[in-house]
């Protein structure tokens, strides 16, 4: 059995890095997380954090199955994680989108929790302007046919890869990119801060794709970071769903 | 042109007048899909000095080798020959296709779109934040959602115009996105589509693909795929939209351009959908190239 002055000490240590985690999330995550848009009524200023939207609950359930007939209802990002990891999907093949978006969001939501404050910070500002397509890693772009993403790999950045035709943003946490070629790229800042321990500032940004024509839509997330200013970003991680 | 009238043989040893020339060159262009990898070629009027040599004369003798089946092609259509009737035959095939896809093709494209897109009778905003409804049909604009016959979901009324855009319009103002699906915008709706309504306007969406494929793949070539491969390339279409599948999967179109189904198969994959819908197009393809 623990001593009891150690036991004290460990739960003071617990105590505080509950009280510094939950100090420094609220820097770290986005103001207007996506997921904000989905919960009705707004939450709590306390449950702002990523354990806090990890555990929301949505305005609607998310119904999943799973080969042999099982079926769960979801309704926060905790529950969806783990029926994912359970082995439940979409119920049916229209839903297909529906839940790889919501994995992408919960997963960078998750991802956002275990960032820690950073040191240095290279990142444009603000990061989703007009030029970001110049900088930001070609792994942006709407690359659909294995064809477009080996093309991908030889891009130097976004905009080498598509020309970008329309910039709208509605804050500095969301903008919207339209290519000459019809791709749609509506970009989410999520959560800033470090997430590879090198002390620079990283940004966890999430991904809806469409196209100006066609019913196809995807959304994923990315981790890029800057070790330079004027240099160019690089993904860090890439997390896409079904992929 | 859903058939060929020539005055005199065309090809070696014929008659060779440029009006009988034209007329052939036009009909072996419109049958390309069945004589790969001959390319389009040049209405001209001419077989050149040394018509043996001519691209017109080789297009002749692959169709003569690979759809009349003959050992040794001649190189020569005459009037009302064997050559001349299956080419009239084929001519014929495509007209009636091209007029609309057969109804067996389209019961299945629309089930399948179905199952892929969802059906939702009442309006939502797609991952674009454009107001669609039913089978993924768009609705541009407000005016053009009052042409389309809603009803009150409650009483089945008829919805007036006004109340219709009044509800677009509530709707446009909705958040959007790919997290969100149809069935969130529900709530605040009002209005629906009858099944009736909804099958409609999918056929007429439908319509508008098969004019678009046409365009990208050549009307008489488009015509001639077998349904397989007309079935995956729907799909491919109502996905990426023309512009995409033009210019998006150039490899992917070579192939089908060459009726090389199985190549094609190899190279049809999206990035982001679902396994289930990728391996639904390359087994069409597939099993439309014999392949396993």
């Amino acid at each position: 059995m623990m001593p009891a002055h150690r036991s004290f000490l460990l739960a003071t240590a617990l105590m505080l890095s509950a009280c510094s985690s939950a100090a420094q999330q609220p820097q770290a995550l986005s103001p207007e997380h996506p997921m904000l848009a989905t919960l009705e009524p707004v939450p709590s200023p306390d449950e702002v954090t990523a354990d806090g939207l990890m555990s929301a609950r949505w305005q609607f359930p998310l119904m999943l199955t799973k080969s042999g007939g099982d079926s769960r209802s979801v309704e926060s990002c905790r529950a969806l994680l783990e029926a994912h990891n359970d082995g439940f999907g979409p119920a049916q093949p229209s839903d297909y989108g529906l839940v790889q978006a919501n994995l992408a969001l919960c997963l960078a939501t998750e991802d956002s929790g275990a960032l820690k404050p950073s040191i240095n910070n290279h990142l444009p500002a603000p990061l989703l302007g007009p030029d970001f397509p110049e900088v930001a890693p070609a792994e942006l772009a709407v690359a659909i046919s294995d064809y477009q993403r080996a093309r991908v790999k030889e891009s130097r950045s976004w905009q080498d890869f598509s020309a970008i035709r329309d910039h709208q943003s509605r804050s500095p946490y969301e903008a919207t990119y339209v290519t000459e070629d019809g791709a749609i790229q509506r970009v989410f800042l999520v959560a800033t801060g470090d997430f590879n321990d090198d002390g620079a500032r990283d940004a966890i940004l999430y991904l809806e794709s469409a196209l100006e024509e066609g019913t196809y839509g995807t959304a994923r997330y990315l981790i890029v970071t800057r070790e330079e200013d004027g240099g160019p970003m690089r993904v860090l991680k890439s997390v896409w769903p079904g992929e | 042109m859903s058939t060929m009238t020539l005055s005199g043989a065309v090809g070696i040893g014929g008659k060779n007048q440029p009006s009988d020339i034209r007329s052939v060159q036009t009909a072996l262009n419109q049958l390309n899909a069945l004589i790969v990898p001959t390319r389009r070629l040049a209405v001209d009027g001419s077989l050149g000095a040394v018509p043996a040599r001519s691209n017109t004369v080789a297009a002749i003798e692959v169709f003569q080798k690979k759809v009349v089946g003959m050992m040794r092609p001649d190189g020569r259509i005459d009037p009302n020959g064997r050559t001349h009737r299956l080419m009239n035959q084929k001519l014929a095939q495509a007209a009636s296709s091209q007029a609309s896809p057969s109804p067996n093709l389209i019961a299945t494209l629309m089930k399948r779109l179905e199952q892929q897109e969802g059906r939702i009778p009442h309006m939502y905003l797609d991952t674009r934040g454009y107001v669609t409804v039913g089978v993924g049909n768009m609705i541009p604009d407000a005016n053009q959602a009052a042409a389309i016959s809603f009803v009150h979901r409650d009483t089945g009324r008829a919805a007036t115009a006004t109340e219709i855009r009044e509800e677009y319009n509530a709707i446009k103002q909705r958040p959007y996105g790919r997290r969100y699906g149809a069935s969130a915008f529900r709530p605040y709706t009002s209005l629906e589509l009858t099944n009736a309504t909804i099958d409609q306007l999918t056929r007429k969406h439908v319509q508008s693909f098969t004019g678009e494929l046409q365009t990208i793949y050549g009307k008489a070539a488009f015509n001639a795929m077998p349904d397989k491969v007309k079935l995956a390339l729907y799909d491919m279409i109502f996905n990426l939209g023309m512009t995409k599948l033009k210019n998006e999967y150039p490899n992917f179109n070579r192939h089908i351009g060459n009726s090389d189904w199985a190549a094609a198969a190899r190279e049809s994959r999206r990035g982001g959908i679902s396994d289930e819908r990728n391996l639904y197009v390359r087994n069409l393809l597939n099993q439309a190239a014999g392949t396993p």
